[in-house]
């Protein structure tokens, strides 16, 4: 074991340095969040390295650089912001919409039997319609306003958000709520401080998966919209650089959807490890 | 301030009285769950209900909290009539789940005691405090439900049930699910409650040996429909290690057991204690 030790010794000191760096990069290897970025940082790398390689023409590919100027340049000039921005008012506005259409579709479902008979004649009727293939129908009526892009986005929300809340407050343990009962809540009191918080991991689940779809429906129902419509938003950017052939600008768009997208997965992940992850009461 | 009252338990009016309680359940077929149900309870007595599974003693439970209408007969608590929970008759369930697992153990607590009377959160934290101490529980005061062991959990349950300064305590199985040890230690403990608070406790149970322990007096009852077989006074029998205690115990186990029941009647010793309400 000794003689061991003393070999081992020995040869790292012939190899002080690179050892050093192993030893100063291992523990963050260790950590699956710096070994998921820097397969990430060597995948960019890769692309860069195809671009100049291949020589492959920059209408076709453009190289990251090239993609991370053009991405300044319209963060700088506000085309991308403004873009951004309307395509999150638009996805905020039809998740409201969702969120109370949603709400007050679930109470009725769990109040009466005839709310939820609704609340299954709908969602089936309406779930298995793409949002974004109720889009000609809502330009009919509504016109090339953001007014339809949101009522899209509502559509897609809602039956997921009621599905999810009914769910959740249907399958409150029984027990807890005859505690609730027990103490004398009822009525608002008994929804609200026992129901609501018991149901708060569906009702998460709920609004994280509405706003996925939601997202994914905005940006499709802006491509369509956009070619017709003036004040698009991030699908529209992406359309309108597609039509003047500036692929770095597509690429742009596409890096903020991802990144907005990865932020609030992040946002919704923050949220659920400080409230139902911390209380015990994560589903599987 | 945990309403100290050590007195025998009295002879006057009692605080449960039941009388032909009949209990219909279901919504097509209606199954007659309990039939010609009647006991008393007196003001700081504990009372066991013991009998095989299915023969309602959960149900009778509901029923005396307030969670199931009876069909007929006359249930009174406390001279009123039963229609609806009431945080005087508190339950402890035998359900792990029954914290809310979003509040910390100590804020179940306070919950429950600023929901049910008006006092100032300060007051209500070193009044959950102190009852969270009666049951041994006040180390874990700061820890959320899912982070207990079942037996915690039931602790916090008790603490939180008397914390609302019931009349009446009901207890269903809270202990049938705690490991054999947890169990004889809960069981202590609920007579050290019993003893500080004095508050009135009806349990419901399928352990001879936890009713006989625990109870003052035991309903022994019948299955399918339940029925009350027998009332068995046990006041005498405290010392788990007593013959008395195990003459009784055995005397019960009969009482459960039909195919021996006949046996028992015949060279029955104990018939002082065994009233029959109801042959």
């Amino acid at each position: 074991m000794q003689l061991f030790n003393h070999n081992l010794m020995s040869l790292t000191s012939k190899t002080s340095v690179l050892d050093g760096l192993q030893r100063a990069i291992a523990p963050l290897l260790a950590n699956s969040t710096y070994r998921r970025f820097s397969i990430f940082i060597g995948l960019i790398l890769l692309w860069q390295v195809y671009v100049i390689v291949s020589g492959v023409p920059a209408l076709l590919v453009p190289s990251p650089l090239q993609v991370l100027q053009v991405l300044f340049q319209d963060l700088a000039n506000q085309k991308l912001i403004e873009g951004t921005l309307t395509t999150l008012t638009a996805l905020l506005g039809g998740m409201a919409i969702g969120m109370i259409l949603g709400t007050a579709l679930a109470a009725l479902s769990i109040t009466s039997r005839w709310g939820q008979d609704l609340l299954s004649v709908l969602t089936a009727a309406f779930m298995p319609l793409p949002s974004i293939a109720i889009l000609p129908l809502v330009m009919i009526w509504f016109g090339l306003t953001r007014l339809s892009i949101v009522l899209v986005i509502a559509h897609a929300a809602t039956w997921l958000i009621a599905l999810n809340i009914d769910t959740g407050l249907r399958t409150v343990n029984p027990t807890v709520l005859m505690v609730g009962r027990n103490l004398g809540r009822s009525g608002i009191n008994l929804i609200r401080e026992i129901m609501l918080p018991a149901a708060l991991p569906y009702i998460l689940t709920g609004v994280r998966t509405a706003w996925a779809f939601g997202w994914r429906t905005a940006i499709a129902a802006e491509l369509v919209f956009g070619v017709a419509g003036s004040e698009g938003g991030l699908g529209w950017y992406i359309n309108n650089s597609r039509y003047f052939l500036q692929t770095s600008s597509v690429f742009a768009g596409l890096v903020v959807i991802a990144v907005l997208g990865l932020a609030v997965d992040v946002l919704f992940r923050l949220i659920e490890r400080r409230t139902v992850e911390k209380w015990g009461m994560k589903q599987q | 301030m945990l309403n100290r009252n050590t007195s025998e338990p009295s002879a006057g009016t009692p605080l449960i009285v039941a009388e032909n309680i009949e209990v219909l359940y279901g919504t097509r077929k209606r199954q007659r769950i309990l039939d010609q149900v009647s006991f008393h309870v007196q003001q700081g007595e504990k009372f066991a209900i013991i009998g095989p599974s299915g023969c309602g003693k959960t149900t009778l439970l509901k029923a005396m909290a307030g969670f199931l209408p009876i069909s007929a007969g006359k249930l009174q608590i406390a001279n009123r009539a039963v229609t609806a929970p009431s945080p005087n008759r508190m339950v402890v369930f035998q359900d792990f789940e029954q914290l809310l697992p979003w509040k910390t153990v100590i804020e179940n607590v306070v919950y429950a005691i600023q929901v049910t009377r008006p006092v100032a959160r300060p007051v209500a934290v070193q009044q959950a405090l102190d009852y969270l101490n009666l049951v041994n529980v006040v180390d874990a005061s700061e820890k959320y439900p899912h982070q207990l062991s079942g037996g915690m959990k039931q602790r916090v349950a008790i603490a939180r049930a008397l914390a609302v300064q019931p009349q009446l305590l009901l207890l269903d199985e809270p202990f049938a699910a705690l490991d054999a040890l947890t169990r004889t230690q809960l069981q202590h403990e609920v007579n050290a409650i019993w003893r500080n608070t004095g508050v009135t406790i009806v349990l419901v149970t399928h352990s001879i040996q936890e009713a006989v322990y625990l109870g003052h007096r035991i309903l022994v009852m019948n299955a399918k429909p339940g029925t009350v077989k027998a009332v068995v006074d046990t006041s005498q029998a405290n010392d788990i290690d007593s013959d008395e205690f195990t003459t009784i115990a055995a005397h019960l186990r009969d009482l459960l057991v039909p195919s021996q029941f006949d046996a028992a009647l015949q060279s029955q010793p104990y018939e002082s204690n065994l009233q029959n309400i109801r042959s």
